[in-house]
C-alpha cells in the first residue's frame, strides 16, 4: 500500500502545519480566521487516520515502520524519528483524531470573541501533533518525548486564561504533578536501555535503539529470567509515568483542577485523549508488563482504589464540571483495573482490549458530557454552580437531549455505549477472579467496580436531574439571554452523541475489536465470553445508581453538621483531603527546606568562604603597607607568588 | 595557516581599543562602531564553523587535533625557565577544533546581541561599555583557540580585567564594588593552582624523557601514548582552578553575588560564556591530558557534586525571590547537567555535554536578556508578590520568557532536552545513583522554572503596583507600558529558533563537533572501564 506512507505522515503532520498557521496569525493578533486552518487539518488528519483505519491491520505481520528522519547518531548510537503502525494504535489514533476535529469544530463559537483565539487553536493543534506522534512511535525514548509535549500543551491550556489567579494555579500544579510521575518514567526508560543492553538482543545495538518497542519485547523474557527483580523495577517505574498522566491515585489531583482550562479543551484533553495515554502505554507495553505480575496487580488496586474514591469524590462536587471530571478519574482507575487482569495467566490480551474498547466508548460519551457541559456555562453566563442554575430543560432542549445520552452511557444503561464497554471491564475482571492464585483480590476488585459502578449511575443521575429537571432557575450573570448552542456547535456534539449510543454495540457484542487489536504482533487471539449474569446485574445496578440519584437530586443537603452525612459530604467535598496532605506533607516541608538551604547558602558557605577570603586581609592588618586597596597592586603581588610557588617546584630536585 | 583565528581576536580588540581612545566618555558617538565590530566578529565566527565543519578530518593520534591552525614563526620566545635544563619554547598555536568552533560560535552570538541589545539597555557610558564587552570577547575566542598552555593561560586570566570593570562600573544590583572584589579574589583564588597545575603539565614531558613542550596536540599525544604520567595531585590543581571558574558547589559563591550585583545584560555574557570557560578547561585540558588521575581520583566525586549542585541551585532557586538570584541558581543547577556529562567520560556524556554547554549558553543569556528588559519597565523583578500578570501587558515578552523557560526545563524538541538526556545516559553507564540524583533535579528545575512564570506572568492582567524598587533608571516611567521594541525581540527570537533547530535536528548541529568528542572518549572510555569494573554492568558481578 504505497499510500499508507503519506497517510500515515499527513496525521502528525497536518495538525502540525495548522498549529504553525495559527501561532503566525496569532502574532497578527487574529480573532477570526484561525479556526479555519485548525479545522482543515485536523478534518484532514482524522480523515487520514480512518482511511488507515479502514485498511485494516498494516503489513504482512501485523505492523509496518514509516521512515522519518535521524535524530541522533553518536557513535553507534542512533535515534530515528519514524512512525511505527499496528492495530493498536491505529485504533487510539481514529478515536484521538475525530473527537479532536469534531471537539476543534465546536470550539469555533465556543472561543468566539476571546482575545486569545488564534493561541486556542495553535496550541489546540500543536496538542494534536503531539498525541499523534505519540500514538505512533516506534520508540520508548520518541514517546517520551511527546509524552512531554503532549504535557506542555495541556499546561498552555489549562492557564489559557492566564489572568485567573486559579488558572495559572492548575495550569503549574498540573505540570508539576505530571512532572514527578515523568521523572520516574524517565529513570524506568534508562534503566530499561540498560537492562536491554545486557542481553544477545542489545548486542551491538545502539542505547537509543535498543528502545525500540520490538527490541524491548524480544529482550523482556531474557531480563526476567536473569534479573527479575530489575524488570519489576522498571515496569514499576514506568507505571508511574503511565498513572501520572492518566491521573490515578496518588497522582490524581491535579485533572480536577486542570478544569480551569476553556470546557473544549476539558473535553479533548482531560476526558478523551491525553489522559488516556497512560492507558495507552500500558497497553503497548503490555508484551512486557505481563512478565511482571506484581506490577499489574499494584496497578489494578490502584485503578481500584482510584476508581472508588473518584466516585465518592464526584458525588460531592457541586460543580458540573468538577463532577465530569472526577468521573474521568474514576472510569480511567477501570481502564487500569481492567489493564491489571493482566496479571492472571492468559488474559492480558483480553484485558487489553477491554481496556482499549472502554477507552473508545468512554471518548466519546464523556467528550459529549463535557461539551454539554459546555453549552450550559455558554448559556449560563460562565456560572458551572449546579447549585445556581436548574429545570434547564425548557431553556436548552438539544443540550438537554445530549447530556442525557452522554449521562446514560456513562451510566451505564443498556444499550448505550458505556453498559457494554463496562461490562467488557467487569467480565476481564471477572473473569481474573476465577484465578486460583490472586483469584481472591480480583474478587475484591470486582466488588469495588461493582460498587463504582453503583455511585456512578447515582452522580451522573444527580447531575442530569439537577441541570436539567425541577424549577427553572437561571443565575443573574446569565442576563436574559440565555439561550441553545449555535448549530456549530450542536452539530459535532450530535456526531458524537450517536458514537455514544453507537460504538458500543457495534464494536462489543460483534467482536469486532477484539478481533482488530488481536493483529497486533505479540497479541494472540484469545477467546472471551461475558457471563449472562453479569450482563444483567450490571443493568440492574446502573437503572438502581440512576434511581438513587434522582431522588437525592430532590433532596436538599442536610444542613445538620454534627451528622453523619454531613461529615461524610464535607469529606468529599474536601477531596479526601488527599491534596491538603500534599501540601502539608511534601510541599511544605520542601519549600521549608528550600528556604532553609536558601540561609545555608548566604550565611554559612558564602560565610565561610568569606571569612577565607578575608584572611588576607587580617594578615594585611599586620602590614598595613602591602594593603593599599588596589586592585593592580593585588594583582601584582598574586603574580609574585605565583611565581615564587613556580619557582619552587621548578627548582624541586626530586622531580 | 589560517587568519580568521587571529582576526577572531583581534578584531574586537581593535574596535575596543578605537572606541576607548576616540570616543568621549558621555557620548553614544562611537556606539556604531562597537555594532558593526560585533557583528564582523559574530559573522567570523560563523565562517569559523563553517570552515571547521567543513575541513577534512584532523589527523595526528592525540586527542586534542584541530582542524584548522595558525602557528606563526615569527611568535616563538624561549621562555626564562627551563625544565631538566632544557629551555622552553613558547610557540603561539591557535587553533580550532569542533569543540572551540561551538564555543566561539557562542562568543559570537552572545557577544553580538548583548552589544546590540546594550544600546538599549545601558543609559551611562554607552561606549565604553560596549568597549570593555568587545574587549571580554576577544579575550574568550582567545581562550577557545588557544592551543598551547601559555596562550591559554594569558588569555583565561585576561578575561577578568574588562569584567571586573564591567561588573563594578555598570553594576546595578547590591554593591557592586564588593561584589567584583568577591569574584576577583575567587578566579584569582582558582587561578593560583591552577597555573601551578599548568606549569606541572608543560613539566612532564620532559620528567618522562620527551622534548619538552607546550602545544596541547603534543601534550595530548603524550597522555595519550603514555596514559601514566604527572602525579594524581596535578588533576587536583586544575579541578580546584577549573571548578571556581564553573561554580562548582561549595565554591560557587562567588556566582549569585555576582550576578545579583552586575547588569544583567553583563550577567548574560557572564553566565553563558564565561562560567563555561572551567567547563571548557576541563574538556579541553583535564579530561585529554590528565585522563588516568581524573578516573582515578575525581570523576565519580566530581559527577557526584555536579548531580547535588543540581538539586541544590534548584532548592535554593525556589527559596530566593529576587530574578536575578532564582536565574543564578537555576545557572548553577544547569551547569551541574554539564559536569555531570563530563564526568562520564564515555561518548554519550562527552558529546551532550558539549552541546549542553551550547544550549546553556543560549538558554541562560535570553533569561538575563529578559531580565533586563522587564527590570527596565518595571525595576527589580522579584517574586514575593504572586500574580503580577505581566503577561497581559508584554505579551511578546511573556512568549519568549515562557518559550525559554521551558526550554530551560528540558522541554523535549527543544535544545536542552537533548543535551540533558545524553548527559544522563552517559553517566547511566557509570553510576545510577548520580543520574538518579540528577533526574530528581528535573522535577525542582520544573517547580521553579513554572513559579516564575505562575508568579510574574500569570494572575492578573498586569495593572496592578509594582512592588519593586528602582534602581537608578532616569527613564524608567516612559518605557514602563511598552511591550518589546523590534531591536529587542529579534535577537530573542533568533536565539529561539537556534534552540528549536537544535532541538528537532540535533544530529546536523553535533556533526560539528562529534569525530572531537569521539577522539577523546576514544582513550577514555576504556579507561573508565578498566578503572570501574562495575561500568555498563547494571548488576554489579
Amino acid at each position: 500500500m504505497p499510500n499508507s506512507d503519506l497517510f500515515a505522515w499527513l496525521v502528525p503532520i497536518a495538525p502540525l502545519v495548522g498549529c504553525i498557521a495559527c501561532a503566525i496569525l496569532s502574532f497578527q493578533g487574529d480573532r477570526k480566521f484561525a479556526h479555519v486552518p485548525a479545522i482543515l487539518s485536523l478534518v484532514l488528519s482524522a480523515v487520514c487516520a480512518i482511511a488507515l483505519l479502514a485498511m485494516g491491520a498494516p503489513g504482512s505481520e501485523g505492523v509496518t515502520y514509516v521512515q522519518g528522519y535521524r535524530y541522533l547518531q553518536i557513535g553507534g548510537v542512533t535515534l530515528d524519528i519514524s512512525l511505527r503502525l499496528d492495530a493498536l494504535c491505529l485504533t487510539l489514533l481514529a478515536v484521538v483524531t475525530s473527537i479532536s476535529a469534531m471537539i476543534a469544530i465546536y470550539s469555533k463559537d465556543y472561543m468566539h470573541g476571546d482575545h486569545g483565539y488564534a493561541r486556542y487553536f495553535a496550541v489546540f493543534c500543536g496538542f494534536v501533533f503531539s498525541m499523534t506522534m505519540l500514538v505512533l512511535s516506534h520508540n520508548l525514548l520518541m514517546l517520551y518525548a511527546f509524552w512531554e509535549g503532549v504535557g506542555t500543551c495541556s499546561y498552555l491550556l489549562i492557564g489559557f486564561w492566564f489572568q485567573r489567579p486559579s488558572a495559572a494555579k492548575a495550569a503549574t500544579k498540573a505540570f508539576l504533578v505530571n512532572r514527578v510521575a515523568d521523572t520516574a518514567f524517565l529513570l524506568g526508560i534508562l534503566l530499561l536501555s540498560f537492562a536491554v543492553g545486557q542481553t544477545d538482543v542489545g548486542q551491538g545495538v545502539s542505547w537509543f535503539a535498543r528502545l525500540d518497542f520490538q527490541n524491548i519485547f524480544d529482550a523482556a523474557p531474557v531480563i526476567a529470567e536473569k534479573h527479575s527483580a530489575l524488570l519489576t523495577c522498571i515496569c514499576m517505574l514506568l507505571m508511574i509515568g503511565a498513572i501520572g498522566k492518566s491521573a490515578q491515585f496518588p497522582f490524581h489531583v491535579w485533572l480536577p483542577d486542570a478544569m480551569e482550562g476553556p470546557t473544549p479543551v476539558s473535553a479533548l484533553i482531560h476526558a478523551a485523549t491525553m489522559v488516556t495515554a497512560g492507558v495507552y502505554l500500558m497497553a503497548r507495553l503490555s508484551p512486557m508488563m505481563v512478565l511482571t505480575p506484581s506490577v499489574l496487580t499494584t496497578v489494578a488496586w490502584l485503578g481500584g482504589i482510584t476508581s472508588l474514591i473518584a466516585a465518592v469524590m464526584a458525588l460531592y462536587q457541586d460543580d458540573l464540571k468538577r463532577v465530569l471530571a472526577y468521573s474521568t478519574v474514576s472510569q480511567l482507575g477501570y481502564l487500569f483495573m481492567a489493564l491489571g487482569a493482566g496479571a492472571v495467566k492468559d488474559l492480558m490480551t483480553v484485558a487489553v482490549v477491554a481496556a482499549m474498547f472502554h477507552l473508545v466508548t468512554h471518548a466519546f460519551f464523556k467528550a459529549l458530557l463535557f461539551l454539554s457541559a459546555g453549552n450550559v456555562m455558554h448559556a449560563m453566563g460562565d456560572v458551572i454552580d449546579m447549585r445556581q442554575f436548574g429545570g434547564l430543560k425548557r431553556v436548552l432542549p438539544k443540550t438537554h437531549l445530549l447530556f442525557g445520552i452522554g449521562a446514560a452511557a456513562l451510566a451505564g444503561l443498556p444499550p448505550l455505549s458505556g453498559f457494554f464497554s463496562k461490562d467488557g471491564v467487569l467480565g476481564v475482571i471477572a473473569e481474573a477472579s476465577q484465578d486460583t492464585m490472586i483469584g481472591t483480590q480480583f474478587m475484591a476488585l470486582l466488588a469495588i467496580g461493582f460498587i463504582t459502578a453503583f455511585l456512578t449511575a447515582i452522580y451522573t443521575s444527580k447531575a442530569y436531574f439537577k441541570t436539567f429537571h425541577g424549577n427553572e432557575k437561571i443565575p443573574e450573570a446569565a442576563g436574559h439571554h440565555a439561550h441553545e448552542a449555535t448549530g456549530t456547535m450542536l452539530a459535532p456534539m450530535a456526531v458524537l452523541a450517536v458514537g455514544a449510543i453507537g460504538v458500543g454495540i457495534l464494536l462489543g457484542p460483534t467482536h469486532w475489536i477484539l478481533d482488530y487489536i488481536t493483529q497486533t504482533p505479540l497479541m494472540e487471539h484469545a477467546e472471551h465470553h461475558e457471563p449472562l449474569w453479569l450482563l444483567v446485574l450490571s443493568a440492574l445496578i446502573a437503572a438502581a445508581g440512576c434511581f438513587v440519584g434522582y431522588v437525592l437530586s430532590k433532596r436538599e443537603p442536610s444542613t445538620n453538621p454534627a451528622s453523619l452525612a454531613t461529615r461524610v459530604a464535607d469529606f468529599g467535598s474536601n477531596r479526601l483531603y488527599i491534596d491538603w496532605l500534599y501540601g502539608v506533607a511534601i510541599v511544605q516541608p520542601l519549600e521549608w527546606f528550600a528556604n532553609l538551604l536558601g540561609w545555608f547558602d548566604t550565611n554559612i558557605i558564602a560565610g565561610v568562604t568569606g571569612w577565607v577570603a578575608n584572611l588576607p586581609r587580617w594578615i594585611g592588618m599586620v602590614g598595613q603597607r602591602v594593603q593599599t586597596g588596589r586592585i593592580p597592586a593585588y594583582s601584582y603581588l598574586t603574580a609574585v607568588g605565583i611565581a615564587a610557588v613556580a619557582i619552587w617546584i621548578v627548582t624541586r630536585t626530586n622531580w | 595557516m589560517n587568519y580568521l583565528l587571529p582576526s577572531l581576536i583581534l578584531v574586537p580588540l581593535a574596535a575596543s581599543v578605537v572606541i576607548l581612545l576616540l570616543g568621549n566618555n558621555r557620548g553614544k558617538a562611537m556606539v556604531p562602531v562597537g555594532v558593526v565590530a560585533s557583528i564582523i566578529t559574530l559573522l567570523l565566527s560563523i565562517a569559523l564553523v563553517f570552515q571547521v565543519h567543513n575541513a577534512p578530518a584532523a589527523e595526528g593520534s592525540g586527542t586534542i587535533a584541530p582542524k584548522i591552525l595558525f602557528e606563526p614563526q615569527a611568535l616563538s620566545i624561549a621562555l626564562p625557565i627551563s625544565v631538566a635544563k632544557q629551555p622552553i619554547q613558547w610557540q603561539l598555536i591557535l587553533g580550532a577544533d569542533g569543540i572551540s568552533a561551538l564555543l566561539v560560535l557562542l562568543t559570537g552570538i552572545i557577544g553580538c546581541f548583548t552589544i546590540v541589545l546594550a544600546t538599549k539597555q545601558i543609559e551611562s557610558r554607552t561606549s565604553q561599555y560596549i568597549a570593555l564587552m568587545l574587549a571580554s570577547i576577544s579575550m574568550l575566542m582567545g581562550v577557545f583557540v588557544s592551543m598551547d598552555l601559555v596562550s591559554f593561560y594569558v588569555f583565561f586570566e585576561a578575561v577578568l580585567i574588562p569584567l571586573i570593570l564591567l561588573i563594578n562600573g555598570w553594576g546595578n544590583g547590591e554593591n557592586p564594588l564588593s561584589a567584583s572584589r568577591k569574584f576577583l579574589l575567587f578566579t584569582l583564588a582558582g587561578s593560583i593552582p591552577m597555573v601551578i597545575g599548568l606549569i606541572a603539565l608543560a613539566m612532564a614531558p620532559a620528567a618522562s624523557g620527551h622534548p619538552s613542550t607546550i602545544s596541547f596536540m603534543e601534550l595530548s599525544k603524550l597522555a595519550a601514548e603514555t596514559p601514566i604520567h604527572g602525579s594524581n595531585w596535578v588533576v587536583w590543581l586544575l579541578l580546584l582552578g577549573f571548578g571556581i571558574k564553573l561554580a562548582i558547589l561549595p565554591l560557587h559563591t562567588w556566582l549569585p553575588t555576582t550576578y545579583a550585583a552586575a547588569h544583567p545584560n553583563t550577567t548574560s555574557l557572564i553566565a553563558s560564556v564565561v562560567a563555561k570557560l572551567g567547563l571548557y578547561g576541563i574538556i579541553r585540558i583535564v579530561i585529554p591530558l590528565t585522563s588516568h588521575s581524573l578516573i582515578t581520583e575525581a570523576q565519580l566525586l566530581i559527577g557526584a557534586l555536579g548531580a547535588i549542585a543540581i538539586v541544590y541551585g534548584a532548592l535554593v532557586a525556589l527559596s530566593k525571590s529576587n530574578l536575578r538570584e532564582v536565574l543564578a541558581y537555576s545557572s548553577l543547577s544547569h551547569v551541574g547537567f554539564i559536569t555531570l556529562g563530563l564526568m562520564s567520560l564515555n561518548s554519550e556524556g562527552l558529546s551532550g555535554a558539549t552541546l549542553q554547554m551550547f544550549n546553556h549558553g543560549l538558554i541562560t543569556a535570553s533569561m538575563f536578556w529578559i531580565l533586563a528588559m522587564l527590570e527596565q519597565r518595571r525595576g527589580t523583578v522579584s517574586l514575593a508578590t504572586e500574580n503580577q500578570g505581566l503577561a497581559g501587558q508584554y505579551p511578546k515578552l511573556a512568549v519568549l520568557l515562557v518559550f525559554f523557560t521551558l526550554a530551560g526545563a528540558g522541554l523535549p524538541g527543544l535544545n536542552g532536552f537533548v543535551g540533558e538526556l545524553l548527559a544522563m545516559s552517559g553517566m547511566m553507564r557509570v553510576s545510577g545513583t548520580i543520574v538518579t540524583i540528577a533526574v530528581l533535579g528535573t522535577v525542582l528545575g520544573a517547580w521553579y522554572a513554572l513559579r516564575i512564570v505562575q508568579r510574574v506572568l500569570f494572575g492578573g492582567n498586569g495593572n496592578g503596583q509594582n512592588h519593586g524598587h528602582h534602581h537608578g533608571h532616569h527613564h524608567l516611567e516612559t518605557a514602563t507600558a511598552l511591550d518589546l521594541r523590534p531591536l529587542e525581540w529579534l535577537p530573542l527570537v533568533v536565539v529561539a529558533f537556534l534552540c528549536l533547530y537544535i532541538g528537532v535536528l540535533p544530529q546536523r548541529s553535533m556533526k560539528l563537533f562529534q569525530a572531537d568528542t569521539d577522539r577523546i572518549s576514544k582513550v577514555t572510555e576504556p579507561a573508565v572501564k578498566a578503572a570501574h569494573p562495575n561500568t555498563d554492568q547494571l548488576v554489579s558481578k
